[in-house]
């Protein structure tokens, strides 16, 4: 699933919430669209472990029977873990989530060194190539650098993800071994743990309802 | 599940367009244990997005499932940056279900929706690790067949298929299957079997007698000629998939399509699908609500296409609409028609059922002269074109596509003038309505002659005809209120030649392959010097093939097979065209004799 691209999996969970017949709301006006907020996509090839959606039910739907009926009408690698109740008019997820911790496992490429981890950690300024719509230019994203950790082999970060700017962690990881995006994602096994809120200006977990609504 | 090749599929993933299109894993989609059954593959030459909007093939896929011992699965062809890895790393054509490569199916079933796929079935079966010639497989190699509106002539790929199915599959897919299945046959066993089944085509059972000029004499076969189509009688009644596959790209026709029926009762001349899928068979308007409530609610799609021919023919259409509405109502599902008739019910089925947004309405008055009209059969006057756009004026409307051929039999510049007229009385009929001034699209496709249709025997204006046409018409239209499309000329006369030719087009479209033609109707990939050379190389003259006129005495290649309508019906009907003689429509009129009541309940 994790070939699927942002619209086309919000495409998929979109039919898959009719399937299920959730009272999903819809947006007024002649074209209606169901009221589903992603938060930030995932570059195509990495997995989501723990993606978050928005949903605006009509009507309220315990989360067990949610998630009863909405994993039954999808199809096998992609399922919803979690549900829970937001108050009205909550923020959506883009707007609060600005964080988001990745794992990278090495399969058929070398594995990032404690030292090119150190040389990022220890500089004030980390300047790297990003796409935009003028072509290729140079930005400093050290301070979109939460946390960096090497656990054995596997290389833990927890990157910026938000609205003020982000950085990708196929971005960073070109940085590190020089090889080209697509064979970063061929290379190692690129996994998105985790979304995180900013609460005092420090990542917090998605894990119930206060940790959003308080944001 | 075929891990080991999974894996080394997923390491060329991130180096692709659309690496969904590799996947699989669509819900609805089936796996099934592998041990005993029979493995067969659907297999489309052309790209996921295309061949997974093509019913056939989803029909196809849930009817084989639902055999216990067969497990089926699909394969498209995978795009040139694909096919280049996979080729790079020696990663054969391989099943979306299971990552079984092709070689080790039993039957690779090909679908030819139209001609321009030839090279795509050569490109697949070598992609495959399958001899490309039916001649050189051996025991181990699966069946290769071919269905679909382009094997009404089969012969241009007799080479390369071992066995066609002429008609609807669905019919007698599953007698193929049982044979094929069987432990105790070999493989040339089977191909004997399968070529005495009525309603499927052995091309090794015929050889073609020539005369010296190339033109066919008669064919020495040890089957009976013409092997006739089989149809599916009661369609009210017959399989039809309400829990689809839903795929999760895009495809082309991206919505549940529902068909309401089968056949055309408009006898256009032009028109090869309204030949081949007589008679008109329409499903009940109880068997159509159940079947369009069910697959919404089993696909979630948000749109339901009512799909056929010519679907405001069907008699219960307005009534059917209203169910759906009924049944769909908390779904927010919209209606689609996507085909309207030039006429004043069709435009406002589709106003009704397009309340909010009046984007484009596309009609096809096909040939701008009344003359021409007439000689196509189109049965519409001028004053009903006018009329028609009325009703799209009057119901908002500001956008409209036309749909028109050029290259018609009969077709002079006179014509074409008379079509740039047309569009000058469109403008100044639309002059007096309030909001945007009328805009107005119109695409032109080269007509090509098609077989079992009664223009099989008119030759194809040359394209250098055509492009001086086109010159006309554009000195006379302003390009500011109609914008002009045409379709690459030369690609038509391709399309011409694959409809028009036989056996001996075999070795041109290996010749074609060889030299990198592929995805053929893509138009950017469409390379006519290659095809040009192709031609030359195996000596043979497209000019002979398009450009000639035949006669009732001509024996065409695709005698072989036949759809039910007869030559001598063909012939008299061309007579009629020259003479402007309207056929009838023949559900609400009367019965033109076509011969297709011979062999099958109208």
């Amino acid at each position: 699933m994790r070939f699927l691209a942002h619209l086309d999996l919000a495409r998929t969970v979109h039919r898959a919430l009719s399937r299920a017949e959730i009272p999903i709301a819809f947006s007024e006006g002649f074209n209606p669209h169901p009221r589903a907020g992603f938060g930030p996509p995932l570059t195509l090839g990495v997995e989501g472990l723990e993606e978050w959606v928005d949903l605006i039910l009509e009507r309220d739907m315990a989360a067990t029977e949610f998630l009863e009926r909405i994993n039954g009408a999808l199809s096998p690698g992609l399922g919803f873990s979690r549900a829970f109740q937001m108050p009205r008019r909550s923020p959506s997820l883009t707007s609060v989530i600005q964080w988001a911790g990745y794992r990278v496992e090495p399969l058929t490429a070398p594995a990032v060194t404690p030292k090119s981890v150190e040389e990022v950690l220890s500089s004030e300024k980390l300047e790297i190539m990003k796409k935009s719509k003028k072509g290729h230019k140079l930005v400093d994203v050290r301070r979109r650098i939460g946390t960096l950790d090497l656990d054995g082999t596997t290389l833990l970060a927890q990157l910026a993800c938000g609205p003020e700017g982000s950085l990708g962690i196929v971005d960073l990881m070109v940085h590190f071994t020089g090889l080209e995006g697509p064979a970063i994602i061929s290379g190692y096994r690129v996994m998105r743990e985790k979304l995180y809120v900013a609460a005092d200006g420090r990542p917090v977990e998605i894990a119930s309802e206060t940790d959003v609504s308080t944001v | 599940m075929n891990v080991e090749l999974q894996q080394k599929i997923e390491q060329l993933l991130p180096w692709v367009d659309r690496p969904a299109r590799y996947i699989g894993g669509e819900f609805n989609s089936v796996i099934k244990e592998p041990a005993g059954k029979l493995r067969f593959a659907l297999t489309f030459p052309d790209v996921y997005e295309i061949g997974q909007s093509h019913m056939g093939l989803v029909i196809l896929y849930h009817l084989l499932n639902e055999q216990e011992w067969i497990w089926c699965e699909r394969a498209f062809l995978p795009w040139v940056d694909m096919e280049q890895s996979m080729r790079r790393e020696e990663i054969p054509w391989f099943s979306l279900e299971s990552c079984t490569p092709l070689k080790d199916m039993d039957v690779l079933g090909f679908s030819l929706p139209y001609e321009m796929l030839y090279t795509n079935v050569l490109n697949g079966l070598d992609l495959a690790g399958i001899p490309i010639h039916r001649q050189d497989r051996e025991e181990e190699d699966p069946i290769i067949i071919a269905g679909g509106p382009a094997t009404y002539n089969p012969e241009p790929v007799a080479d390369f298929i071992d066995i066609f199915v002429i008609g609807e599959a669905e019919e007698l897919v599953l007698e193929l299957c049982q044979i094929v299945h069987r432990q105790d046959l070999t493989r040339n066993q089977k191909l004997e079997l399968l070529s005495r089944v009525p309603g499927l085509y052995s091309p090794a059972t015929v050889e073609v007698r020539r005369r010296a000029d190339g033109s066919i004499e008669s064919f020495d076969s040890q089957v009976p000629l013409p092997v006739m189509k089989r149809i599916i009688g009661d369609v009210d009644q017959a399989f039809f998939p309400t829990k689809p596959l839903v795929p999760f790209l895009q495809t082309v026709h991206d919505r549940a399509n529902l068909e309401v029926h089968r056949g055309c009762v408009h006898s256009c001349r032009y028109c090869q699908a309204g030949m081949l899928y007589r008679p008109q068979r329409e499903k009940s308007l109880e068997t159509l609500t159940r079947q369009g409530t069910e697959l919404v609610k089993n696909t979630g799609m948000n749109e339901v296409g009512l799909s056929s021919l010519n679907t405001p023919d069907h008699t219960q259409l307005v009534p059917l609409i209203d169910n759906l509405n009924k049944e769909l109502k908390d779904q927010k599902v919209s209606i689609g028609l996507p085909s309207l008739r030039v006429d004043s019910f069709s435009v406002g089925l589709a106003d009704s059922l397009n309340k909010a947004k009046k984007t484009q309405i596309t009609l096809a008055p096909e040939a701008g002269s009344q003359r021409l009209r007439d000689i196509i059969n189109k049965n519409i006057t001028e004053e009903q074109i006018l009329n028609t756009v009325k009703s799209v004026l009057d119901a908002g409307w500001r956008e409209l596509k036309l749909y028109f051929m050029i290259g018609l039999p009969g077709e002079t510049d006179d014509d074409i003038l008379e079509m740039a007229d047309l569009f000058g009385k469109i403008k100044s009929l639309s002059r007096g309505y309030p909001g945007r001034p009328l805009f107005i699209t119109t695409t032109l496709s080269s007509f090509v002659p098609k077989p079992h249709t009664p223009f099989q025997f008119v030759a194809q204006f040359p394209k250098e005809v055509l492009e001086e046409r086109i010159r006309i018409l554009r000195k006379r239209v302003d390009p500011n209120r109609v914008k002009l499309r045409w379709r690459d000329f030369p690609l038509g006369e391709m399309e011409a030649a694959f409809s028009l030719g036989g056996r001996e087009l075999g070795p041109v479209i290996e010749r074609a392959w060889q030299l990198g033609c592929k995805f053929d109707g893509w138009t950017d990939h469409f390379k006519y010097d290659l095809w040009v050379q192709a031609f030359q190389d195996c000596g043979v003259d497209v000019s002979g093939l398009c450009y000639r006129d035949k006669t009732d005495e001509t024996v065409f290649p695709w005698e072989v097979v036949s759809c039910g309508v007869e030559k001598d019906f063909l012939w008299r009907d061309l007579q009629a065209a020259w003479d402007s003689k309207s056929t009838p429509n023949c559900f609400f009129d009367k019965c033109s004799a076509c011969g297709v009541s011979a062999d099958f309940t109208c």
